[in-house]
């Protein structure tokens, strides 16, 4: 993989708002119409 | 519950060392981490998460099957956790391994196909011979009954397979075609990606054929997903793009990184306890306010709570983890 990026590194927009997302809801039901996999989640995975 | 208290799903990668050389990979073989963690530290790690309630794991790579204790941590794994993935370029599946890996009840065999062409397909993977050993390991997973994911990272130069691959995922009895967009990270970044149209196109025909053969489709982007499903936008739903959310990737060498395209530092499993790393790490508090401070046209996007684009792309294309999914079709 590329270098890892130290946190330090990472530049912020100068307006960024620390507002943490603190509940993850399920919405599965995209599951249904195309027969996708059963998580609305990126689920990584290998190349 | 808060995110903070539990991890849903986690990547470990086992091992740096694979026997092929792909042109796109995120592993660039050159910084790649050191493989540094014992089977006792695995062991460590696999029992933390389980306290997290992870209900995945997927064992991947490098190519997994090449780490000296693959089975020994498959074993652990599988009892352990509840849904157990192998993600593999599948060249080192004999019978033998299939029915090994079949007993292990793993929940999901994901093997690289890049291409139906053969030449093309062993051009891409950097090693002749390696689609005959690949879709020889597909048959020889499906025919131990295992639920086999036939994976495709899509580019300009395999964009033309992609049909041909979905028609042979459901012949050869493969349980879901997966396809995602080629993320420019590591080798990734020298290959020729495709437009945002094109990926439209192509993720439209792919879902509409899916249909009528009653196949699964996983279409790994995260926008793709609900922008072809017509998914109803519910205020408030989070989905999409996992980092800091419900999702782990440890590195070979324990290091935590917020994905495996995105190699933003997090902690060390080897210094620190999963359960610290998830919950203090300022990686994470970033990665978890990111929905609110997305710019560009994921910032004005409706869907950017349920979706978030790819972090990563957005990342490696405007130099700002905030910035905007470029490979995305939608216009807000």
């Amino acid at each position: 993989m590329k270098a890892i990026i130290k946190v330090k590194n990472v530049v912020l927009p100068s307006n960024f708002v620390y507002n943490e997302v603190r509940q993850l809801n399920s919405t599965s039901s995209c599951s249904v119409k195309l027969n996708l996999s059963e998580s609305d989640t990126c689920r990584i995975c290998c190349d | 519950m808060d995110i903070k208290d539990s991890i849903d799903s986690c990547q470990i990668d086992l091992t740096r060392n694979c026997n092929l050389t792909c042109s796109f990979c995120r592993q660039t073989n050159e910084s790649d981490l050191p493989d540094s963690m014992s089977f006792y530290q695995w062991s460590s790690v696999i029992t933390q998460l389980k306290e997290m309630d992870c209900k995945m794991m997927a064992l991947a790579g490098g190519e997994p099957l090449m780490h000296k204790d693959f089975f020994s941590i498959l074993n652990l794994a599988t009892n352990t956790i509840k849904e157990v993935y192998v993600l593999s370029n599948g060249t080192l599946i004999t019978q033998e391994v299939a029915t090994r890996l079949a007993e292990k009840n793993i929940k999901g065999l994901q093997i690289s196909l890049d291409a139906f062409n053969p030449a093309l397909h062993d051009k891409i993977r950097g090693r002749l011979g390696t689609w005959e050993k690949a879709t020889r390991g597909i048959k020889y997973a499906v025919d131990a009954g295992i639920p086999v994911t036939i994976r495709t990272t899509v580019y300009r130069d395999n964009v033309q397979e992609v049909a041909s691959l979905l028609e042979f995922a459901h012949d050869i009895g493969a349980r879901i075609y997966a396809i995602r967009r080629v993320i420019p990270t590591g080798k990734g970044g020298s290959v020729d990606l495709l437009k945002p149209e094109e990926l439209r196109i192509l993720f439209t025909s792919l879902a509409n054929r899916a249909k009528e053969l009653n196949m699964r489709l996983s279409l790994g982007d995260p926008f793709s997903r609900f922008l072809l499903n017509e998914q109803t936008f519910i205020e408030g739903k989070v989905g999409g793009c996992s980092i800091g959310l419900n999702i782990l990737y440890i590195a070979q060498d324990g290091s935590v990184l917020l994905c495996p395209c995105l190699p933003i530092y997090c902690g060390d499993v080897k210094q620190e306890s999963v359960r610290s790393i998830w919950r203090d790490a300022k990686a994470f508090s970033i990665a978890r306010s990111l929905r609110s401070n997305l710019q560009g046209k994921c910032g004005a996007c409706k869907y950017k709570f349920q979706c978030g684009g790819c972090r990563a792309s957005a990342y490696y294309s405007t130099g700002s983890i905030c910035g905007e999914d470029t490979g995305c079709w939608c216009e807000p």
